[in-house]
């Protein structure tokens, strides 16, 4: 009964990919032969929950807003890092990478935030997102009007939560699913081609989605 | 999130105006037509005139409104391999675990009306697993929920197998995990903002006593 999958826990949910984008995205990795990302065969169990957590994914992490792609990578990845989730963690550190153009700088900050090079206006975003993750219920209107001190206006700080949520759902959902790591390399590859081409995997027609739920 | 259905909401919940503590939520008058029509959707599809607060903090951003919606409606508020009380059971459990009063209270009273009786939802807001009325497959359920709210990264093949052992599928493992994660996001966003709870889960045990 303790038999799992290649690339997650469970095996029962690996061997039936539902039909829709990543079903899709992991045949032709496989068919080519290339490492690829084992969150993929989650995103595969249910397709409509999938859509929704990815589309939203997109328009968080990649769009327009009014904090840079670049911090929210890192605010994804220092998320991670506070939840001990080293797949989440290496992945969007790999993007944030590309997107600050520098490794070392990327990993300075999660491995020593306040000795780090960043900004304090930056460093007080980071504090609040680590009260977020390790004791949201004692944040108070004295964390908020901090960060607001600091410059950070209510579109700025909406985004911190919203990213800080999204990876406190993402690390659960990678590390309880038992998601493995994959290589250096293809932290890399794979990090890039989110730094440029974001976290959908659809065709830009919302109407898609009217595809089948799960069998 | 919370979604009782129309009938059963109490008549004083109806279309008060939502405060939040920490951060400014976006009420119906305040509202671009965007989210609006959004609010119009969440009525549509889920029966209820009062929109919950969660959704006026999601409403800062109006995509991350729509595709919350979007994720609470095809994983949460539908019955799945995992039925519609075990989901608002998982719900309510995490929500006291992650100390979300806002969560805690309507996912409780979602709890009741999906079937839930009194004595597990008290337990389950007390964060007590030994309750009598928690089966014992129900307690292992509970169980792996809070190891991968507290301590996800020690997960390994065997709380799979202990899962399994007690009779759940890969498909209802699959899901738990899913639930369990999307409320380590809601309970986090309603943090943020300073949401109080509603109390919907006494005015729901009221109602009831007067029926």
């Amino acid at each position: 009964m303790s038999k799992s999958g290649e690339h997650i826990f469970l095996d029962g949910i690996e061997a039936n990919p539902q039909p829709g984008p990543y079903a899709d995205a992991i045949a032709a990795a496989k068919k080519a032969g290339t490492e690829y990302w084992g969150i993929w065969n989650i995103l595969a169990f249910h397709t409509m929950a999938s859509h929704h957590l990815c589309e939203l994914s997109h328009e968080l992490m990649f769009k327009q807003a009014p904090i840079s792609p670049a911090l929210r990578e890192l605010i994804a990845a220092y998320t991670s890092s506070l939840n001990h989730c080293d797949f989440c963690m290496n992945a969007h550190a790999a993007v944030a990478a590309h997107l600050y153009n520098s490794k070392d700088f990327v990993w300075s900050v999660l491995n020593d935030p306040e000795g780090s090079t960043l900004a304090e206006q930056e460093k007080a975003l980071l504090r609040f997102v680590r009260k977020l993750t390790l004791e949201s219920g004692s944040i108070t209107q004295m964390d908020t009007d901090s960060l607001k001190s600091q410059g950070w206006d209510d579109a700025s700080i909406y985004y911190a939560i919203a990213v800080c949520a999204l990876f406190n759902f993402y690390n659960r959902f990678v590390s309880g699913n038992g998601v493995k790591m994959v290589s250096e390399t293809a932290f890399e590859t794979l990090g890039a081609r989110m730094a440029q081409a974001g976290y959908s995997r659809e065709q830009p027609q919302p109407d898609s989605a009217k595809a089948s739920n799960h069998a | 999130m919370n979604t009782p259905t129309r009938q059963q909401v109490p008549a004083q919940e109806v279309c008060q105006p939502m405060q939040a503590a920490n951060l400014p939520v976006v009420d119906e008058d305040g509202a671009s037509d965007e989210v609006k029509n959004l609010y119009q959707q969440f009525r549509k599809d889920f029966g209820q005139p009062q929109v919950p607060g969660i959704l006026q903090c999601f409403a800062t951003h109006p995509p991350l409104l729509e595709h919350m919606l979007g994720l609470a409606k095809f994983m949460l508020f539908t019955e799945g391999a995992l039925g519609r009380k075990h989901k608002e059971m998982i719900s309510a459990f995490v929500s006291a675990l992650n100390r979300c009063a806002y969560c805690t209270d309507s996912h409780a009273c979602s709890f009741r009306i999906a079937g839930g009786d009194s004595d597990t939802t008290r337990a389950l807001m007390a964060c007590d697993l030994e309750a009598d009325t928690i089966t014992p497959p129900e307690r292992t359920l509970l169980q792996f929920a809070k190891k991968i709210t507290e301590n996800s990264q020690a997960l390994r093949g065997t709380d799979i197998a202990a899962m399994r052992g007690s009779g759940w599928t890969d498909l209802q493992i699959a899901e738990v995990i899913h639930v369990t994660a999307l409320f380590a996001s809601f309970n986090r966003v309603v943090n943020a903002f300073g949401l109080p709870s509603q109390n919907l889960l006494n005015a729901f045990e009221e109602q009831s006593a007067d029926e």
